[in-house]
């Protein structure tokens, strides 16, 4: 065997060794799982009691939501308003914030209908979670439609999600991937040129995952997007996160506040028309759960948003990916796709046994997961579970090509062989399924205020499914942008501009502790406030 | 965790800083513990999107550089690390009419048929992607097996830091890659699915439709 600079210690060596053992019999025998029933209700972090707190003020007022949301939400501004120069920087007539999957594409679509665009983004165009999705779900296999996609995505969401914003993003689902054929997205296809679709996901009712080779669909995409970006020579700030909406005379949203990470400027952008784009908030690690998330997802859409009065829906709902990686600890965060448990890798309790159905959606097997520590068959102690095993070897048996997967690779670089050794697994922060309230143009509550991606609600209900979100991004990208073009010779520019909601906002917060926000970034947020606030 | 090897208490060092760390955590994770507050050089966190790019060597050899992922990489004693996430480089593009042989693409990238086969760009690829094969391969007009082999790029630069000959390799790649999926076969049930879906929604006449919050 391989020697890997990660051993397993004595007490999960022999763990491990039970997964090699009970291979042959789990592969060997079938077994019925029992039927689900209030698995999620019981196990899912959705649905504790504890952690949860009442929103004190603002469009949500009186619902609940977590603990580590209702903080950020609430707290006081980073900013103080009556220090800030009103007097804009620069002037564009459409500005983008964020510059992941959505922001990009919404970029290219806005330019090339000829408005003039800025983009503001907290660290580097492209830098998003956007890079790490494995693939985008699209209705085009043979046996598939965009009805069945819209009936899965519904169901799949406890029927939560908004029908308008399901049946727009499947149905513009052909012309996206139209259009990035058009770009010169790399992605996998057969001789004929149809696409090659990755295993029928959790949820879904039929294979419709169309993918980069080597799941690398994310990191393709943003590769071909930026570079779109860069040659149609569209301005795009960097490491400028917007810290707060600017507002105009009539209660529009007029652009934005920016921060100069590096000199710790705050700079205004007066826009007709601002496009959140901003993703999501795993790094905020609701329920004190591991991310799988970027560096800046922490919520910083959803904060200025709702102080200017953009209200949020489905506020409790957060998407955990059953298999994040567990141990060692220099692996903690990343995650194992999905695809990897489509394609036949066991999960395996500290009993050697299976426990669910890998192939259900990821609330369901989230939930079993937690089920199976809280019921002393993780793996180490109760109190500490570590988690349950994912086992890989039996994967690299099944499709000897996983093995020279890109997963793989980043595993043997840290010493542990994935085709040698199952690998510990437990949940982790993936996705903020609630988000910012939006019709299907991507207009807030606030005039001139919009929203698309991660940082938007209503497209996936209480539970995502995969390949949906790179889906999302770029329909709503694109549609967003179409929209916010066609309306800016409609827009005057407002001739004043101020921000009597963030001062409105500051009378009302806690001021508590040292939480402001926007947070930014991922650190005890009182080191964030010493050094911009 | 009693792993010998890992026992030790490992000092690295960063910009010019020395740090101690823990064994067994990555460079990010070995930094941030430290305390440093990463504003920039900090991306996806788990080796897709190339922002933690560092050049790195070994104090025992410093004539040896590498290239490493802050985020992926495991921290190890003597390390000298420098990040290079916002180096440059100039991004040109072989336009969609352009046949692609080798003969065109060093009409655009003319530093290309500079190469002096020293691999160093190999060596600098933190994802371990064989930079100088590709480039060899480029020479035979052998296109495909080198999109596949540079799928992996994560555009942090580093071989074009290292190259002695200014050539941007992961430039390159990236428009060989586009060029080689533009002429790859287009699926026609997309275009018939397409078709009926913009069909539909002409008729449709959806107009964004309101919030139901």
């Amino acid at each position: 065997m391989r020697t890997s600079r990660y051993s397993y210690p004595e007490e999960l060596r022999r763990s491990a060794d039970l997964v090699h053992r009970t291979r042959g019999y789990r592969t060997s025998a079938s077994v019925s799982f029992l039927e689900v029933g209030d698995l999620v209700e019981a196990h899912h972090p959705d649905f504790r009691t504890a952690g949860r707190s009442v929103i004190p003020f603002g469009p949500n007022e009186g619902q609940r939501a977590p603990d580590e949301l209702v903080r950020v939400l609430t707290a006081p501004s980073l900013v103080d308003p009556s220090t800030v120069s009103l007097r804009p920087a620069r002037a564009t007539d459409i500005l983008i914030i964020g510059a992941g999957g959505a922001g990009l594409a919404a970029a290219i679509t806005a330019h090339d209908l000829g408005a003039s665009v800025t983009i503001t983004t907290k660290l580097r165009a492209g830098d998003s979670n956007t890079a790490m999705a494995t693939g985008m779900a699209c209705a085009v296999g043979e046996s598939d439609s965009t009805e069945l996609h819209f009936r899965d995505t519904l169901a799949a969401g406890h029927f939560a999600a908004s029908e308008e914003l399901v049946r727009a993003m499947v149905s513009e689902g052909p012309d996206i991937l139209y259009w990035l054929e058009q770009l010169g997205v790399r992605l996998a296809k057969d001789r004929r040129g149809d696409h090659r679709l990755i295993g029928k996901g959790g949820g879904h009712s039929t294979a419709r995952t169309v993918c980069s080779p080597g799941g690398l669909t994310g990191l393709e995409l943003v590769r071909v997007l930026r570079e779109e970006v860069r040659i149609r020579t569209i301005p795009v700030l960097e490491y400028a996160p917007a810290v707060e909406l600017v507002m105009g005379s009539k209660g529009q949203c007029s652009g934005a506040v920016v921060l100069r990470t590096d000199t710790g400027q705050l700079e205004v952008i007066s826009a007709k028309i601002t496009i959140l784009t901003t993703g999501g908030a795993g790094q905020l690690r609701v329920g004190g759960f591991a991310t799988s998330n970027h560096h800046g997802a922490t919520a910083d859409g959803l904060v200025i948003a709702y102080r200017a009065g953009a209200g949020l829906r489905e506020i409790d709902s957060v998407q955990y990916h059953p298999t994040g990686s567990a141990w060692p600890q220099a692996t903690r965060g990343w995650l194992l796709t999905e695809g990897i448990r489509l394609s036949g890798a066991h999960l395996v309790n500290a009993v050697g046994e299976r426990f669910v159905d890998e192939k259900r959606t990821r609330d369901v097997v989230t939930s079993a997961i937690l089920r199976e520590c809280a019921q002393g068959r993780g793996i180490g102690p109760t109190e500490t579970c570590f988690g349950v095993w994912l086992d890989t070897p039996l994967l690299c048996e099944l499709e000897p090509e996983f093995e020279a997967s890109p997963i793989v690779h980043k595993y043997r670089r840290i010493g542990l062989d994935p085709c040698q050794e199952p690998l510990l697994v437990f949940p982790t922060q993936h996705y903020y399924n609630g988000g910012l309230c939006v019709d299907g143009w991507g207009r807030t509550h606030v005039p001139q205020l919009h929203a698309a991606g991660e940082v938007s609600g209503g497209t996936h209900g209480r539970n995502r499914i995969g390949g949906n979100s790179l889906l999302e991004v770029l329909v709503f990208g694109r549609r967003v942008a179409r929209h916010a073009a066609e309306m800016v010779p409609t827009i005057a520019r407002s001739p004043r501009l101020h921000l009597d909601h963030v001062k409105c906002h500051n009378g009302h917060a806690r001021s508590s502790g040292e939480t402001r926000s926007p947070v930014l970034f991922p650190y005890p947020s009182a080191s964030t406030a010493k050094r911009f606030g | 965790m009693a792993e010998t090897e890992c026992d030790a208490e490992i000092i690295f060092s960063y910009l010019g800083v020395r740090y101690k760390s823990e064994a067994g955590v990555t460079i990010l994770q070995a930094l941030e513990d430290a305390g440093v507050y990463f504003t920039r050089g900090v991306g996806c966190r788990q080796g897709f999107c190339g922002a933690c790019a560092m050049l790195a060597s070994v104090e025992s050899e410093p004539a040896g550089l590498f290239g490493v992922l802050a985020c992926s990489t495991i921290v190890q004693s003597g390390l000298v690390l420098t990040p290079v996430s916002d180096a440059r480089v100039h991004w040109k593009r072989i336009p969609d009419d352009e046949g692609l042989t080798y003969a065109t693409i060093t009409r655009y990238f003319p530093e290309l048929a500079t190469c002096i086969d020293c691999v160093a760009c190999s060596d600098a690829c933190p994802v371990g992607i064989h930079v100088h094969d590709a480039v060899v391969s480029l020479r035979s007009d052998s296109f495909e097996p080198v999109s596949e082999m540079t799928h992996e790029c994560v555009s942090c630069s580093l071989c074009a830091i290292r190259c002695p000959r200014s050539i941007s390799p992961h430039v390159v790649a990236q428009e060989v890659r586009r060029h080689t999926a533009l002429r790859a076969p287009r699926s026609g049930r997309l275009l018939i699915r397409r078709e009926q879906q913009l069909r539909a929604a002409a008729e449709s006449n959806f107009e964004g439709g309101t919030r139901d919050d």
